[in-house]
């Protein structure tokens, strides 16, 4: 059988302890002690093993009691169930035993059974116990994290209306925190635990709920209000408090305690002439306190409806100055203190989620004294560190991307490499996150975001992204965060960009390659078409379809050889460039013949005449002739098909009537055959 | 001698002991050493030497170990001794008792020597 728990015998009489030791050894291990003394040494090192300790009264050095007694001062008789052993049945010693917390009492002479069934219980309700206290440590945790949603939700709620920036609750939060660590550090007047710290923090997001009840029009005034105004907006401490009042009756909770204070308190001064009571000095909460400098210090920084933001430096000469308010001095000092990092910690912290830390803090705190979960709780811990650690070590840009607050977090690195702020708000409608990343993209970004699912995850895309003025290409890779199982409900994105500029650009070349005839570097025939039928679904233009055929092209080739033929086209092919605008299309459509697509206006004879005319020029001591026939859009056709076999069969006309000139389809010759497309006779 | 035998002399209840400890070898291991177990030996010195705490405690744990082994005439006679020492002080009655005591023990001893 399997031995489970450590009991620990204390009685100085051998025969007693191997006796007692002889009928348990079978179920448990035991350690015995031969007096108080020996008892105390080996619960100091191994107490957390010991499951009982069955203790005889009557020794020599230590007695029984004084053991009983010395639990008690370490804390260690909740945990650790004693049953006291003697022959003495005094009912003194009996209750003096149990007085000092013993559990049990067994008499002299011992009776196996007895022995093993009042161990067996004993244990069996220590560790039902353990595992109740385990359990009620969990629901804590659970029930501030609940208290935290409430609060966020509250919070939110007051902000929205208020028209306040997201990140105000988070500022309020950081500050307040920053500030109590601070506050902690230098004054030791103002001692806190570190629950009540966790929950004056969790506390201060409700600093403004009365707001609730302020008139929409007072809230959002962009102008300065009048006093009538200004009264009615100053009595959103009162409402806020009321409202904790009222939940305060239904449960007595210490969150709501801390944020009656704080709501009703934060505005008062320290000299006694702030709103609503006038407190005075230290009269004044300290979580009030401190929320009020807080909330100063972040109305200041941000941008409100009625003033914008003042620099950090501003700011803190104004506190310091006195200018906005009366603050103990001690919380002066603490912002003087903490003001040389203030700025970057807040951004920092709004970042990484103060929310994680908190709960945190609360769950150790909750659970301090039980080990259940902090071993879970030390796993995310080294998850999280893990997370940032090769997040700050990679140069990428990352991104994540929350649907609840609408926020938009970029690494440091990758902010600083597209020139944009780390955190944005509101992405989809930010103009600062539009010039770099286009709207255009920005919706198939979405599209394909929309489009994940849970076996096939990720999404991916390149964008050609604007850098500091430069168009360069990224691949973005990134996929949604689903709420649990359910996939409709996205609430958040992660992912990254990585520059692929070079890979694109190779790309961008090949696709180039593929469309270009290798000798001339004119467009080649499908290419062009291509390009073709994309311009003529511009209804309103007059277009024109020529063909070039060299007429003594094959004289050249026979004279000269292949390769001064290639650099016979070659110069054409350049006499066509010098034709060419930037919006018309030029194309090698075979051998020695040649494509010209444009747009024109006017008299389209003497256009054709004059590219004509440009084509008879020597190379070398070669003259090139060209016949050229011509198809008209709207005249001949409104698609590609139809105008090429036109200017084909105006082609075929030109050659027809004597080579070395220039013709203009029309219905005569619809019968006639084709230069190119032979098989069409 | 066999150990019904034993305990029937020395005044005691076998059957109760055996219910108590569970298991006749059990009696046995244990009422063979205790010949070994120093608390007669230490009540004997602190007697002598007038450490009257010592002889209560010594007193008490041979008061125990006999309530344990069921070794009834000498478990009365240190559980006498054990309440003349309780006052802190001893006394005529101490001396007498411890003689009887010492006899109790003696004879304890010497059956216990028989087992086989």
């Amino acid at each position: 059988m399997k031995r489970q728990g450590l009991i620990l015998i204390v009685d100085d009489t051998e025969m007693n302890r191997s006796m007692l030791a002889d009928m348990l050894s079978e179920d448990y291990m035991i350690v015995e002690a031969a007096d108080g003394e020996e008892a105390l040494a080996i619960l100091c090192g191994r107490h957390d093993e010991i499951s009982l300790v069955l203790l005889d009264i009557v020794m020599p050095k230590m007695d029984g009691f004084e053991v009983l007694a010395h639990m008690n001062k370490k804390g260690w008789i909740g945990r650790i169930p004693v049953i006291t052993i003697s022959a003495e049945t005094a009912s003194t010693y009996i209750d003096h035993a149990y007085d000092l917390g013993a559990t049990d009492y067994i008499s002299r002479p011992f009776d196996e059974k007895t022995v093993q069934r009042r161990v067996r219980n004993t244990i069996m309700l220590y560790s039902k116990q353990k595992a109740l206290e385990g359990m009620v440590a969990e629901q804590i945790v659970e029930k501030e994290r609940n208290n935290f949603l409430m609060v966020e939700i509250l919070s939110n709620i007051v902000e929205f209306r208020n028209g306040e920036s997201g990140l105000h609750v988070l500022h309020i939060r950081t500050l307040t925190e920053i500030f109590l660590r601070k506050l902690q550090e230098i004054s030791p007047f103002y001692t806190l635990s570190p629950t009540r710290m966790a929950l004056i923090i969790n506390a201060s997001a409700l600093h403004d709920v009365g707001k609730i009840s302020i008139p929409e029009e007072i809230l959002n005034k962009p102008g300065k209000l009048t006093q009538e105004e200004f009264e009615v907006m100053k009595t959103h401490s009162a409402l806020g408090a009321q409202i904790m009042e009222d939940a305060l009756q239904r449960h007595r909770e210490d969150l709501i305690q801390i944020a009656y204070n704080i709501c009703r308190w934060h505005h008062e001064r320290w000299d006694g002439r702030g709103y609503p009571d006038g407190l005075k000095g230290d009269d004044i909460p300290i979580e009030a306190q401190v929320v009020a400098l807080a909330d100063v210090y972040d109305a200041l920084t941000s941008v409100r409806v009625y003033k914008n933001a003042y620099s950090h430096e501003t700011a803190m000469h104004m506190i310091l100055n006195g200018e906005c308010g009366a603050f103990n001095p001690l919380l002066l000092e603490c912002l003087r203190q903490v003001g040389p990092t203030l700025a970057e910690e807040l951004t920092l912290r709004s970042l990484s989620g103060v929310s994680e830390e908190n709960i945190r803090e609360l769950s150790s705190q909750a659970l301090a004294g039980s080990n259940i979960s902090n071993r879970t709780l030390t796993l995310f811990e080294q998850e999280r560190i893990k997370y940032q650690f090769f997040a700050s070590m990679s140069n990428e840009i990352q991104f994540e991307y929350n649907y609840q607050s609408d926020l938009l977090a970029i690494s440091d690195w990758g902010a600083k490499k597209l020139g944009l702020n780390t955190l944005i708000q509101r992405p989809q409608s930010s103009q600062e996150l539009a010039q770099v990343f286009s709207r255009e993209d920005l919706r198939d970004f979405q599209r394909r975001l929309l489009a994940a699912t849970p076996e096939n995850p990720i999404a991916s895309n390149s964008y050609c992204l604007n850098v500091m003025g430069r168009k360069r290409w990224y691949k973005a890779v990134y996929r949604p965060l689903w709420e649990g199982d359910e996939t409709c409900n996205i609430v958040g994105v992660i992912g990254k960009f990585v520059d692929d500029h070079e890979e694109q650009m190779r790309l961008e070349h090949l696709k180039r390659m593929a469309e270009q005839d290798s000798l001339t570097k004119l467009n080649n025939h499908e290419s062009a078409g291509r390009q073709i039928r994309q311009a003529l679904t511009d209804k309103d233009k007059r277009y024109a379809i020529m063909l070039f055929d060299l007429d003594n092209f094959k004289e050249a080739n026979d004279r000269y050889g292949h390769m001064f033929g290639d650099q016979v086209l070659k110069h054409a092919a350049e006499l066509l460039r010098k034709n060419v605008r930037e919006s018309d299309i030029a194309a090698r459509v075979g051998g020695d013949e040649f494509l010209l697509f444009m747009a024109y206006t006017g008299d389209i004879e003497s256009l054709i005449r004059r590219i004509f005319t440009s084509f008879h020029v020597k190379f070398q001591s070669f003259f090139i002739e060209v016949s050229i026939g011509i198809a008209l859009v709207p005249e001949n056709g409104s698609d590609y098909e139809t105008l090429f076999h036109a200017a084909d069969q105006a082609l075929y006309a030109a050659k027809k009537n004597g080579k070395n000139r220039y013709c203009f389809y029309d219905d005569s010759m619809r019968d006639l055959l084709s230069v190119l497309s032979p098989t069409d006779c | 001698m066999s150990i019904e035998e034993i305990y029937q002399r020395l005044g005691g209840d076998y059957d109760d002991v055996l219910r108590r400890m569970g298991k006749a070898e059990r009696v046995i291991r244990f009422l063979s050493i205790f010949p070994n177990d120093p608390s007669f030996l230490r009540l004997s010195e602190a007697l002598k030497s007038g450490d009257v705490e010592e002889a209560f405690r010594s007193a008490h744990s041979l008061k125990g170990i006999c309530m344990n082994l069921g070794l009834t005439r000498l478990r009365d006679s240190s559980g006498a001794l054990t309440e003349t020492l309780r006052g802190g002080q001893i006394t005529e009655d101490s001396l007498s008792l411890f003689r009887q005591v010492q006899e109790d023990y003696t004879t304890t001893v010497d059956y216990i020597r028989q087992l086989p």
